[in-house]
């Protein structure tokens, strides 16, 4: 089994079932995104309570504590025997209420994992007399690895649960306030997205990671629009939308000038304004023009861990001269990305697009060795003599131009001050 | 039932499969959900970090529960495990192949019949402790690889449960291997990696019965010497030797004779000292912090089950264990917590990942088990084995 299993040239990459098949999960860096615990807890005033086999709570404990959210994060052990014979009830229910009993916060998420949603477990009781003793809100999520593309994934369904505490309010619009859904790192309040949206008088934007309390996080009922810079949040803010009337749109992290162009627009019409980006733009095509001269005729690599789809910035890089020859994927190619392989393929049909979680690829780099650049740490597992370039969305988070440029900085300086990617993964936690 | 986890909890059953077989040239395959392996990869084996594929995950989905999708991962893991040419197949069990009742020893026997590769199945699940995978691994591979015939060895030793989820890196165990050898010994198997001169990868497990003594290094190997003694007559010593009186003790219990104790030791200014960990090497330290150092009280707390290391099983012809009063077994945390802020303990030796757990000052060395704290603390710069071990401890306790 050789690497070539694992591939298939871009030009060729047309659905789903193109994408090369992994008959076994093999192991590459790139399963960023898969976080129940970390986007339960992005709602203010929570803590988490995961329940399952030690083995399955232990994964997810590494996460918490990469994250930070270690005194939020609880666990409670059963054993598959107990699962199976539904013995386990009543210690979950004894041990939520103890936890509880010694914690502040008003909700606490009650996650669950495979077993409890292959065996069909119902909490529906331990919940309700956990309510009614606790006066806290308890919501059930799953840490479910087993139900990946049957249905919204579990971290989609925990995000979009957050609609709960929204629905209640009686909305009342505020015409200066804008909702910014799906981000973990918070986008910064002095950087381009919201200095843009205060020029044209969207002066007020809530984003969850910033909102210290439920009060805080509610006023999101009174948004003039959302917009979702992750595909998590397409769920909640579907639900803003069709429950409250909260106008909606789409614009997640891109590179491109076009694409950012394009995302800014959309945010206009969805707010009812007019965002005048034009200076902007100019501005940033010529902070990056010498950066991007830096690195024609460099050949790249792009992988599926960065922040924003690989296939927009590949197409980004293509379009502007730099040679990308690998970018890593995964099956989950998001209905977004299509027209962007499209438009990947007619520009340089070549792009090898490898399936990083397939076994064969494992402990290869020789194929790679050339690459000298490689973007995101999954792609920079393979590149081994590339400089890697990260773009976590656990990093500091910029948005429109400012991300471009940041991105040609962010390469500039890993290509004269390298990081191993080694020290990427295991001292930065730049992987999940 | 183990509640109230806050800090991490310990690695369990198939990642103990995965300590015990990585270094093999095997194909592990974790039998669950996707993500299993690519956390044990991830987090607890950072053996793999640009490494060939050894540990896969099956990538279980809803739908093949509950259709009972058997022939294609049948299909899959043939296929793989002839593609990748690895010398032998193992299945690991998760929490979901034990409660759908997932028959993976007829999985093996089918993929044997299928690709002509030696295949075995470790029957795990997902809340046993990790030494019960690893030791089931340890048999499974003694059971399909050992030669009964192979020639006997003078002098010849094996060394069982060295895997690294209790002894971290390879490096660090090494110092005892470099004893064994300058005093009398020919390391004939380590049932966890290779050795450096042999080739083939599973030649030290083809030849481990023509060895005279196991060593037992942590109790994922009990199962393994228990099972040698009563095939092959092979006795065992069981302990870790850390610092300077442990290592003269395990080397007269491996010469059959008692160990002579000396106390002359580099006093320490503590009187009542903490071990928490794996039960072999937990014991090893508190030996070393009574012996190398003159600590007057050591008390252990084992992590892990440490019954049988004392079940005066036959064969077993020595322990370096000094079993106390107040030693326990648990792995709450609410009672490691508590023990560890008893006013009288003035000394811990424990994974960094417990400190949290401390409410006053204390002397607190760090000692990494990785089944604790996986690659949180891989890197970091500590050691256990044998003189090393002692300089090590040394530096904590006598330094600045």
């Amino acid at each position: 089994m050789n690497p070539d299993h694992a591939r298939i040239r871009v030009e060729h990459l047309r659905e789903k079932s193109d994408f090369p098949f992994a008959p076994l999960e093999g192991v590459g860096p790139n399963l960023a995104g898969w976080g129940v615990i970390e986007t339960s807890l992005l709602l203010p005033e929570s803590v988490a309570i995961m329940v399952g086999p030690s083995a399955c709570l232990r994964h997810s404990a590494f996460m918490a504590h990469a994250r930070g959210f270690t005194e939020r994060f609880h666990m409670l052990c059963v054993s598959e025997l107990d699962m199976t014979m539904g013995n386990h009830l009543s210690k979950v229910e004894r041990g939520i209420a103890d936890i509880l009993a010694r914690r502040d916060e008003k909700v606490a998420f009650l996650i669950v994992g495979c077993p409890d949603y292959i065996l069909g477990t119902d909490f529906t009781g331990v919940i309700n007399r956990l309510e009614a003793s606790t006066g806290k809100r308890i919501i059930l999520g799953a840490m479910a690895p087993i139900t990946i593309g049957l249905k919204e994934s579990p971290f989609t369904s925990a995000y979009t649960s957050f609609y709960e505490f929204l629905k209640h309010e009686h909305r009342q619009l505020n015409e200066n306030r804008l909702n910014l859904l799906g981000t973990f790192m918070p986008l910064s309040e002095s950087g381009e997205f919201y200095r843009i949206l205060a020029n044209a008088g969207l002066d007020d934007v809530v984003q969850i990671p910033l909102c210290p309390d439920l009060d805080t996080f509610a006023r999101m009922a009174h948004g003039r629009a959302s917009v979702v810079l992750h595909p998590l949040a397409n769920g909640l803010s579907g639900k803003l939308e069709r429950e409250m009337g909260i106008p909606t749109c789409f614009a997640p992290t891109a590179y491109g000038f076009s694409s950012i162009r394009e995302q800014y627009e959309r945010i206009g019409q969805a707010a009812g304004r007019t965002l005048d980006v034009a200076v902007v733009e100019q501005e940033a095509r010529k902070a990056a023009a010498p950066l991007l001269a830096s690195l024609r005729g460099r050949s790249t690599a792009v992988g599926c861990s960065i922040n924003g789809s690989p296939f927009e910035l590949a197409l980004f890089l293509v379009e502007n001269g730099v040679n990308v020859d690998a970018l890593f994927a995964r099956g989950t190619i998001k209905p977004y990305e299509w027209d962007l392989i499209a438009k990947l393929g007619a520009a340089k049909p070549d792009i090898q697009v490898y399936n990083a979680s397939h076994p064969a690829l494992c402990g290869q780099t020789a194929p790679f060795d050339h690459v000298e650049i490689a973007y995101g740490v999954d792609a920079g597992m393979f590149c081994a003599n590339a400089a890697n370039v990260p773009l976590s969305r656990y990093q500091e988070q910029k948005y429109g131009y400012e991300a471009t440029i940041w991105m040609l900085e962010q390469t500039r300086d890993a290509m004269a001050h390298p990081v191993s990617n080694y020290d990427w993964i295991y001292a930065h936690d730049f992987l999940i | 039932m183990k509640e109230y986890h806050h800090l991490l909890p310990l690695a369990t059953g198939y990642f103990g499969v995965s300590s015990a077989l990585y270094d093999f040239d095997g194909l592990v395959v974790v039998y669950g959900p996707a993500g299993g392996a690519w956390h044990i990869n991830i987090e607890d084996e950072p053996r793999w970090y640009r490494g060939p594929a050894t540990v896969v995950g099956a990538g279980l989905l809803e739908m093949d529960v509950i259709l009972g999708n058997d022939d294609k991962f049948i299909d899959n893991i043939v296929r793989t495990a002839k593609g990748l040419g690895r010398s032998f197949v193992a299945l690991s069990g998760t929490p979901i192949s034990e409660i759908i009742g997932t028959d993976l020893k007829g999985f093996a026997r089918t993929i044997e019949a299928r690709t002509d590769m030696p295949v075995f199945m470790v029957p795990t699940a997902g809340s046993e402790p990790y030494p019960e995978g690893a030791s089931k691994a340890f048999l499974a591979l003694a059971d399909k690889f050992m030669d009964p015939n192979a020639p006997k060895v003078s002098g010849g030793i094996n060394v069982l449960g060295a895997i690294h989820l209790t002894m971290g890196k390879g490096t660090r165990f090494a110092p005892l291997l470099d004893v064994l050898r300058e005093d009398r010994f020919r390391i004939v198997g380590m049932f966890s990696a290779p050795l450096p001169d042999q080739t083939d990868p599973l030649e030290g497990v083809r030849k481990a019965p023509g060895a005279e003594i196991n060593a037992v290094v942590s109790t994922s190997g009990l199962a393994l010497a228990e099972h040698m003694h009563a095939d092959y007559g092979i006795p065992f010593v069981v302990g870790m030797p850390v610092g300077l009186a442990g290592c003269n003790a395990f080397l007269d219990m491996l010469d059959g004779s008692t160990p002579s104790v000396h106390d002359d030791c580099e006093p320490v200014p503590y009187r009542h000292a903490l071990v928490i960990g794996e039960p072999v090497l937990s014991h090893g330290l508190k030996y070393c912090l009574s012996h190398d150092f003159g600590v007057g009280r050591v008390d252990v707390i084992s992590v892990t089950p440490s019954e049988q290391m004392f079940s005066q099983s036959p064969g077993c012809i020595g322990v370096l264990a000094e079993r106390g009063h107040f030693d326990r077994d648990t792995d709450d945390e609410k009672q490691i917590g508590e023990l560890m802020n008893d006013p009288s303990v003035d000394l811990i030796v424990a994974d960094p990942c417990y400190r949290p757990l401390l409410k006053g000052e204390r002397k607190f060395v760090p000692l990494p088990h990785t089944a604790m704290s996986a690659r949180i603390h891989w890197d970091m710069e500590y050691e256990y084995a044998v003189d090393k071990g002692y300089e090590y401890l040394a530096s904590q306790l006598l330094g600045d």
